[in-house]
């Protein structure tokens, strides 16, 4: 079979023990479909550059089976190399080298024969905005301009598959769009990325499927709309026009409306959640109504990605007292 | 191997030199050192009356060809310093993740630096002439004796990046060079002959690499003498045995 009738990866009970009780992966099965853009989200810690090492071939799992582009990734390693690239975490550049030396370098290692070498590497260097910097030593660059010359090494070359470990951590706003526009544009040619990422919200707009892991299991993949859908629940924020009178406790008041959850009221407003896809607007009205509450504004946050993170992972951020949220 | 294959070993040694060139104070306090070791060596022994083969040639003369090979001792034995700030930045683990091989980029590494020390060794030959050296050599010989110091320092530096690729830090590192430079020096006939050696160093002396390399030199630039078949394979064959070796440990250093 072609290698794009395939999955450009999958992986079945794959397990990685580090041992002494340390599971970084537990009994995965996950599929990347040819062609798609696909992000890896997670907690800190939930397995993503685990999986993500395991389909480099740079981790030997301890149990299951992997193939990435129809190769087993620790069997065939130049044949992988020469497919699929990984990006690191961090920047892992020589400081003691210019920016188009460390590309030079690159191109040579990646296999751009000499004729395209030059072109290649000026479309990069005018792609990432380096162009005044590529002479510089890397040791003066900013973390930003790190971060893009880093990029723009593993782009040299066309990979079919890309598996990129938090590569937006550092970068500007233009920097995150233009990183998602590529991978984007490789998408509509055919070419598949896998990106662990925080950014639940590009995620969702740009990514074909996302799958969430949690603890090294995989609680969910599929395309965004779907798993927010599934998972998340609504938000619905209440202004009232007066404030609660002394002793009218709102989580009770609420308690009777079935679906209603989380409930919490800081002077006139109330935040809850509700089920997705319920519309509980008259029933909880009818609750403030009867109590002789008037209600100022009712609105209604649709369900989105994070919220269906933060229900799936049980890691729901938690409200301080000045009204900032921090994860637990 | 293909020309893409020689283009990966070109490249990461032009960045090798590169990085050397760009530290103009580490490249000429290597050029002190060797001096400093003629000048203070030549001179004290200056009337250390040498015993046949080498009777009639003055110590400095004698001197000279042991310290080009120390000089590429000393330089080999740093190779693999490099690749352990490769490795903590990376940087090593990155290009080995590309689709060139592992042990192009080692090719690469070593025979830059082989290629360099080489060219040091002919510098510290220069100035040990401009100290009152004298030679009686031909071409032929002395490309011969050059051969085998290249093909030694080949074989040091491959050792050191063997053992940089395996203890991964350069504490141990630093151990290797200081353990190693010494006791190979003073049992080699760099400084002394081995027929004035005692009977136990001489012994030493006739398994040390460095004596291979340093006879070698000496026979080829003294008295024009081609080195022996075996004066050049045995070094070569170390050479590509630990290679082999350090290939070994670069394909695994991706992980690092």
């Amino acid at each position: 079979m072609p290698i794009d009738q395939l999955d450009a990866a999958s992986t079945d009970s794959l397990s990685v023990d580090y041992g002494s009780g340390i599971v970084a992966l537990r009994n995965l099965k996950i599929r990347i479909g040819a062609g798609s853009l696909s992000a890896l989200i997670g907690p800190n810690g939930s397995g993503k550059t685990t999986l993500l090492r395991v389909l480099a071939g740079l981790e030997r799992p301890s149990a299951g089976k992997t193939s990435v582009l129809g190769l087993d990734p620790l069997v065939a390693g130049r044949k992988i190399r020469a497919e699929v690239s990984y990006l690191f975490q961090e920047t892992a550049l020589d400081p003691e080298m210019t920016g188009l030396e460390t590309l030079t370098l690159f191109a040579v290692l990646c296999g751009i024969p000499p004729s395209a070498r030059a072109g290649r590497i000026r479309e990069q260097i005018r792609r990432f905005g380096l162009e005044t910097h590529s002479g510089r030593l890397v040791s003066t660059y900013s973390g930003g301009l790190r971060r893009r010359l880093h990029l723009a090494l593993s782009l040299l070359r066309d990979y079919a598959l890309m598996l990129l470990d938090e590569p937006e951590s550092g970068l500007d706003p233009q920097g995150r769009i233009l990183l998602w526009e590529v991978l984007r544009e490789r998408a509509s040619r055919g070419r598949c990325s896998l990106i662990a990422t925080h950014d639940l919200a590009a995620a969702e707009s740009y990514c074909d499927r996302v799958l969430l892991l949690h603890r090294g299991r995989l609680l969910a993949q599929g395309p965004p709309q779907e798993i927010r859908e599934r998972f998340a629940v609504a938000r619905m924020v209440i202004e009232l026009a007066q404030p609660l009178s002394e002793g009218l406790q709102v989580e009770t008041l609420l308690a009777g409306v079935p679906g209603v959850r989380e409930v919490r009221s800081a002077g006139r407003r109330i935040e809850l959640q509700v089920p997705s896809g319920e519309d509980l607007r008259a029933a909880i009205l009818e609750v403030f109504d009867r109590h002789g509450l008037e209600v100022a504004a009712l609105g209604a946050r649709p369900p989105d990605l994070p919220g269906a993170f933060f229900a799936l992972t049980g890691c729901e951020p938690t409200r301080v007292e000045d009204g900032r949220h921090e994860s637990q | 191997m293909s020309l893409s294959d020689l283009d990966v070993v070109l490249e990461v040694g032009r960045r090798s030199w590169w990085k050397v060139l760009r530290r103009p104070v580490v490249l000429s306090f290597s050029f002190v050192q060797p001096l400093m070791w003629m000048a203070f060596f030549g001179f004290l022994f200056q009337r250390f009356p040498l015993e046949s083969p080498v009777s009639g040639v003055s110590y400095l003369s004698f001197l000279t060809p042991g310290i080009c090979c120390m000089t590429v001792l000393f330089g080999a034995s740093q190779s693999g310093i490099a690749l352990i700030r490769d490795m903590q930045t990376r940087f090593l683990a990155r290009m080995l993740t590309t689709p060139a091989a592992p042990h192009l980029i080692l090719a690469g590494k070593v025979l830059a630096d082989a290629a360099r020390l080489l060219a040091q060794a002919i510098v510290v030959l220069f100035l040990g002439l401009l100290l009152g050296a004298s030679l009686d050599s031909s071409v032929g010989a002395c490309l011969a004796g050059f051969a085998a110091v290249g093909s030694f320092g080949l074989g040091f530096s491959c050792l050191s990046c063997w053992i940089a690729l395996r203890a991964r830090n350069a504490e141990s590192m630093a151990t290797f060079v200081h353990l190693v430079n010494m006791p190979i020096l003073f049992t080699s006939t760099a400084l002394v002959p081995a027929r004035q050696m005692p009977w136990w160093l001489e012994v030493v002396s006739r398994w040390n690499p460095l004596t291979l390399a340093v006879d070698a030199l000496r026979e080829a630039l003294l008295s024009a003498q081609v080195p022996s078949p075996a004066q050049l394979a045995f070094p070569a064959w170390g050479a590509l045995l630990l290679f082999w070796l350090a290939s070994r440990a670069m394909a695994r250093a991706v992980d690092s």
